[in-house]
């Protein structure tokens, strides 16, 4: 599995190795977020780490979709309903975030999007995918 | 300088050393922060036999940098312990493995 740094508290490992990694990048790009919203001198771009954020939940919610239906998962609806909620609002932070006028906005949007992103990961990782993990475990 | 970094034409290639993570986040930013249109970048991880979460978002922020959906960013000489996790991660419908 990954090896040396972590930022994934290992209370949200449930215990699928291709979702736990999927995982762990999230929280990769949450710390590159919270670094760049610190103005670390080596931190990436705003709109890259948001850009990349938002394509990689994309693939990663595609992989749980594709995941849910090969094994005929009976929560599917309920959970896929959780990864529309969270496109929309990906959509939304999108479209704002493209129409900022000044640093400002930019940094305010970004704050936005870390607190979100912090409370869907502890909510979702830690609720929604368990289940989903124990469903796919007994499944193989 | 740990990555070893050539130029041929339109295709740059990115060698990296056994060990791909966190310590190289520096250099690597570096590397990839200057990026033009039509830029093929070869991703060789020949050597490479550890990696880390912190590569994985790395390797995704450079492929947000260079364009996205329309970067062309292949990695090479992947061993199978490196492939396994790259696969783990669903890296294989973002990047061109060769």
């Amino acid at each position: 599995m990954i090896e040396q740094e972590n930022y994934m508290p290992e209370k949200f490992r449930i215990g699928h190795p291709a979702i736990d990694v999927q995982h762990e990048v999230l929280f990769v790009f949450y710390h590159e977020l919270m670094l760049s919203l610190q103005n670390a001198d080596d931190s990436y771009h705003l709109s890259d780490i948001f850009l990349g954020l938002g394509s990689y939940v994309l693939n990663h919610f595609k992989f749980e979709e594709d995941a849910m239906l090969a094994t005929h998962y009976e929560q599917s609806a309920a959970h896929c309903e959780e990864h529309h909620l969270l496109k929309e609002k990906v959509a939304e932070f999108h479209n704002r975030f493209v129409s900022v006028k000044n640093m400002k906005e930019e940094h305010a949007i970004a704050q936005e999007i870390a607190v979100f992103l912090a409370n869907w990961l502890e909510h979702h990782i830690a609720e929604v995918d368990k289940q989903l993990a124990h469903h796919l475990n007994q499944w193989q | 300088m740990a990555l070893k970094i050539s130029k041929d034409g339109d295709t740059v290639t990115i060698m990296f050393p056994e060990i791909f993570g966190f310590s190289l986040r520096r250099e690597f930013k570096e590397a990839t922060s200057s990026h033009r249109p039509g830029i093929r970048y070869q991703l060789d991880l020949r050597t490479v036999t550890k990696i880390d979460s912190s590569a994985l978002g790395m390797l995704l922020l450079f492929r947000e940098g260079a364009g996205g959906e329309s970067a062309d960013i292949s990695f090479i000489g992947v061993r199978p312990e490196v492939r396994r996790l790259l696969q783990l991660a669903n890296f294989q419908n973002l990047f061109k493995f060769s």
